[in-house]
């Protein structure tokens, strides 16, 4: 685990409640419960076992005398500000131990359950930045999606943010919402762009398998926009956005110069990262594990504190036999399909650092057809190749090309 | 192994329509006689092939020889030669007829006669054999013996009188079955000693013992060590095997002499020099003349099959021409196709056997096929005088070279109980039917004579038969001759470019309509791709029928974080998995799939 001292870990950590679940949320999540009570217990349980697991992986790490840094951390869900600002503070001291001045520290909140003492306890913990879940400035288009919140709601506490002295938010929008028109996404982005916040992330909707709004498409029930508006849509964020000084540096990612999300960069340039809490993956050294999605398994493994010497044991328990190390190849597959989400592509001369071998002895065909057919393009000054906005449109079909 | 005289030598056959017993009777005879106990039977012995079973059918003979203790007390030989099962096959019925000198007719007692019952209960006739009645399923409470009886006397002019009234599932009077093969079924009499002359009913390939030829002793008789030679094809070749056919295995004989059934395993590497049919004799003191029928069968059906993966065409080779050696009826040639790459144009009996070797080619040899629509031989007359048979329609000349065409048509006979007699009509003249004429078998079923477009029932005819008569219509066909026809050729042209392996000849009333159907699945069989693609169908330069696939804007995974990895993963490789299945064709890349989906047209309409 050299790395990990050298260039510090990236830490996640995963709250799964929700007020209620969004229409189109695939993620692992779900209402705490419906008694006052009965919520409040299960949030503390919950709690208590994912500070079970920070020090398990805490003892682990000094076991094999890695000095932990987290260069970055990242909770997110689900909804963590669901959880009383109290239970917040626990877990975020626990991994505050980790960071310095230097580490990115963000938390996604859901506008609508940010409250003051929220945003004490982000300051008490040095969170230095937010992630505001918005999606649109349309209340019926909040509606559609199942959001908890008004866009008066999320003004609030986006003021009440700007107000404590947070210069690094982050604003999610979507396009492609349930009954969206050009004029109302347009009308979203203007808003959004008048807050002036640091980074925007600006996605489309996606159909899960398995969500209330992919039953409510097979059933004919989803009235979302045809693929001219789709595309309308799509350019207009990146003109609109561009406008406004915000530069593209992944696939559905803006912000300003200098404020792009490092926490997630780590997962598109192969870095190290720890997830913790229910169902998160990690990824150390070439290694890649996934904790258990089953909510109750989770809690009983994590009951209660690890024995001296068993927290290896019981991290194992969590991860079960998801445990892969990656091959080279499927290293290299990564490296590119992960890096090329990003705008700047990846750097030729780091694949070959990393496995000895040139890009374009292993890529070399796939990249030249796509410099040919305008979908990949190469800086030749720095050693770069990365997509070209064509190329961004129809990710998928390029990237499936580096899978060797 | 003591030599049994041919009074106590019985070959025959059981005949029957599909569904009516026929393996099931096998079966318990099998299972009567003794040679084998009821656990070591499984469940069908005849049907061995897996493929055989799942689909119910038998398509290759299989044959077996068992010893029954007759009531006077004498044990005889009982040689039962299977017959497939299906109209496609039956030249191959045909020969192992001609192998017996008696055949069971098995009619099931609720059914009745089916026109597939008919048909080889005629080619039994012909072939001069004692036709032996037996009612089957007499334990389903719709059966009535007694009016099946006399629709067999009625209809096929056959006395049922003392016909054994059988269960062949519950084993229900199968000693009557087995007495009456004695006393119907005739011995064979054949000359011992005059020179040795055997029919061959058909022929196997076996990894370790080469071509194994199955066949029936008329005179003489051969043994090991002896020249054997194919009179037909003319091959010679010294016998290094004898035998006769237990149940599922291969039992050596010193010989094989007059009225015996069994097999001959000789130096042998090329089934090609094993017809079925042929006449085989001792290559030292040949017989005067070979038994009458043989014929080299003529495929009906053709079609293109190539690999998926090109690098498999040697290994595509090799399968074709190991199942050519059991299969004397399958024939194939190498041709190219500018789409599909190296593969061959394969000649069938009909579509079963196609979707048979098809099947067999990916599941035995686990090759990925691609197939074009299948066709028949068309005659195509030049205004030069020559004529041409054409069975890839990228063969077609060009139109100003063509005088006119003649396709093949067919007699079938369609017999349908009267309910559907209206619907069937109407089917037979979608599909340009001629109708000839129509007999009442008795009141409820009637018997419809239609000459038909053999193209026009390789398709899908025989579902949409039965679909439309609720599974009651049974259809019987052969080949009648060739009428001079409207027709032209329909090429697909995807992003202008024509697609060779999807162009076919049809009629010109029908080609509009078919156009509009192949360019519309096309349509949502081609993935979009970086540009937009016209798919167009087009008789000659007159394009008669596009649609458009639009050009790919879109196919982006919005988010990709820590816990979405893997699952990114998966999805790129089924992606890439996807793009292996395509055929790139200029700049377009063609799933497979596409090739395959126009071949059932029907299916969603």
């Amino acid at each position: 685990m050299r790395t990990i001292k050298k260039d510090g870990l990236s830490l996640y950590i995963h709250i799964p409640f929700c007020v209620r679940k969004c229409l189109y949320c695939d993620f692992l999540s779900f209402s705490a419960g419906n008694s006052r009570d009965g919520a409040a217990t299960k949030k503390q349980e919950y709690v208590k076992a994912l500070l079970n697991e920070l020090a398990a992986w805490e003892e682990i790490f000094n076991k094999y005398n890695k000095k932990i840094y987290l260069k970055t951390v990242f909770i997110g869900g689900g909804t963590p500000t669901c959880l009383e600002p109290p239970l917040l503070l626990k877990i975020a001291q626990a991994a505050g131990k980790y960071t310095d001045e230097n580490t990115e520290f963000t938390i996604e909140a859901n506008p609508g359950t940010i409250t003051g003492s929220h945003i004490e306890i982000f300051k008490e913990a040095r969170i230095n930045r937010i992630s505001l879940g918005l999606q649109s400035a349309q209340d019926n288009e909040l509606l559609k999606l199942g959001r908890i919140h008004t866009f008066g709601e999320f003004l609030d506490s986006y003021k009440s943010l700007m107000e404590a002295g947070f210069n690094n938010i982050n604003i999610d929008i979507m396009a492609g919402i349930p009954e969206q028109t050009l004029e109302s996404y347009k009308d979203t982005l203007e808003k959004v762009l008048a807050l002036k916040p640091q980074h925007i992330s600006a996605y489309s909707l996606i159909i899960e398998p398995g969500t209330e709004f992919y039953r409510m498409q097979e059933q004919g029930k989803l009235n979302i926009a045809d693929e001219d508006t789709d595309r309308q849509m799509y350019s207009m964020t990146r003109e609109m956005l561009k406008k406004h000084g915000y530069s593209r540096y992944e696939i559905s990612n803006y912000s300003k110069k200098g404020m792009e999300c490092q926490h997630n960069i780590t997962y598109w340039t192969g870095g190290n990262y720890l997830g913790t809490g229910l169902g998160a993956s990690s990824y150390i050294d070439g290694i890649r594990f996934t904790g258990t999605s089953d909510y109750n398994k989770y809690i009983s493994i994590f009951k209660n504190r690890a024995l001296q010497g068993m927290a290896e044991k019981q991290v194992k328990e969590n991860t079960g036999s998801s445990l892969e190390r990656l091959s080279i190849k499927s290293q290299m597959e990564e490296f590119m399909f992960l890096g090329l989400r990003m705008c700047k592509g990846v750097l030729k001369s780091e694949f070959a650092d990393r496995f000895g071998i040139s890009m374009d002895k292993v890529y070399g065909d796939v990249i030249k057809y796509f410099l040919q057919t305008g979908l990949m393009a190469e800086n030749v000054n720095n050693g770069r190749v990365y997509l070209t906005d064509r190329g961004i449109d129809i990710s998928n079909y390029v990237l499936s090309d580096f899978i060797l | 192994m003591e030599r049994t005289g041919q009074s106590h030598i019985r070959n025959f056959c059981i005949i029957a329509h599909i569904d009516h017993g026929k393996s099931t009777l096998a079966d318990r005879i099998i299972e009567k006689t003794g040679l084998l106990t009821s656990r070591e039977m499984q469940a069908q012995v005849l049907d061995n092939m897996e493929l055989e079973r799942e689909r119910g059918i038998t398509i290759k003979a299989q044959t077996v020889r068992i010893i029954y203790k007759a009531n006077n007390g004498e044990e005889y030989v009982f040689n039962l030669i299977d017959t497939p099962g299906h109209v496609d096959f039956n030249y191959e019925v045909s020969r192992s007829l001609a192998a017996c000198e008696g055949a069971i007719l098995i009619v099931d007692a609720a059914q009745g006669i089916e026109a597939q019952t008919l048909a080889n209960c005629y080619l039994a006739l012909d072939h001069d054999l004692e036709i032996m009645p037996v009612i089957n399923k007499i334990d389903l409470p719709s059966a009535e013996p007694e009016r099946v009886k006399a629709e067999i006397e009625d209809v096929i002019g056959l006395d049922a009188s003392d016909a054994p009234l059988i269960s062949a599932k519950m084993g229900t009077n199968i000693e009557q079955v087995l007495e009456q093969i004695i006393t119907k079924i005739p011995a064979p009499s054949g000359d011992e000693n005059a020179p040795f002359k055997a029919l061959i009913f058909d022929s196997l390939y076996d990894a370790y013992k080469g071509v194994i030829i199955f066949c029936r002793v008329f005179d003489g008789s051969v043994k090991k060590g002896q020249e054997i030679l194919m009179m037909a094809t003319g091959a010679k070749a010294d016998v290094v095997e004898t035998g006769i056919f237990g149940a599922g295995r291969f039992i050596p004989s010193d010989e094989l002499s007059a009225g015996m059934v069994g097999y001959i395993t000789a130096s042998l590497k090329n089934v090609q020099d094993t017809r079925v049919g042929d006449t085989v004799t001792l290559a030292a003191s040949p017989c005067s003349e070979a038994l009458p029928g043989y014929k080299k069968v003529q495929p009906m059906v053709y079609c293109g099959l190539y690999p998926s993966d090109g690098a498999k065409y040697p290994d595509l080779r090799d399968a074709l021409e190991k199942l050519q050696l059991n299969d004397a009826a399958l024939q194939f040639e190498a041709e190219t196709s500018i789409a599909l790459g190296f593969g061959f144009r394969c000649g069938f009996l009909g579509l079963l056997h196609l979707e048979i070797i098809q099947e067999r080619l990916e599941r035995e040899y686990n090759l990925d096929l691609v197939t074009t629509a299948p066709g028949v031989i068309y005659h195509v007359y030049k205004t030069n005088g020559e004529m041409l048979e054409v069975t890839n329609p990228s063969n077609l000349p060009d139109p100003s070279e063509i005088e006119h065409m003649e396709e093949p048509v067919v007699s079938a006979e369609i017999m349908v109980t009267k309910e559907f007699v209206g619907a069937i009509m109407t089917l037979c003249q979608e599909r340009r039917g001629v109708y000839i004429g129509m007999e009442y078998m008795e009141e409820t079923r009637a018997l419809l004579k239609y000459e038909l477009p053999l193209n026009e029932i390789i398709y899908d005819f025989f579902d949409a038969l039965k679909s439309r008569s609720r599974g009651y219509a049974s259809l019987d066909y052969e080949m009648k001759g060739y009428v001079p026809s409207n027709l032209v050729k329909l090429d697909i042209l995807i992003n202008h470019e024509e697609i060779d392996a999807l162009s076919f000849i049809l009629h010109a009333d029908t080609a509009y309509e078919r156009g509009r159907k192949m360019c519309g699945k096309l349509k949502n069989e081609i993935p979009r791709q970086l540009f937009e693609i016209p798919i167009q169908a087009a008789i000659g330069s007159k394009i008669i029928a596009r649609e458009t696939v639009k050009a790919m804007r879109k196919d982006v995974l919005a988010k990709c974080y820590g816990g979405d990895i893997s699952r990114k993963r998966k999805l790129l490789e089924k992606q890439k998995e996807g793009k292996k299945r395509m055929r790139q064709f200029g700049s377009v890349e063609i799933p497979q799939q596409a090739f395959m989906s126009v071949l059932k047209l029907d299916e969603d309409n």
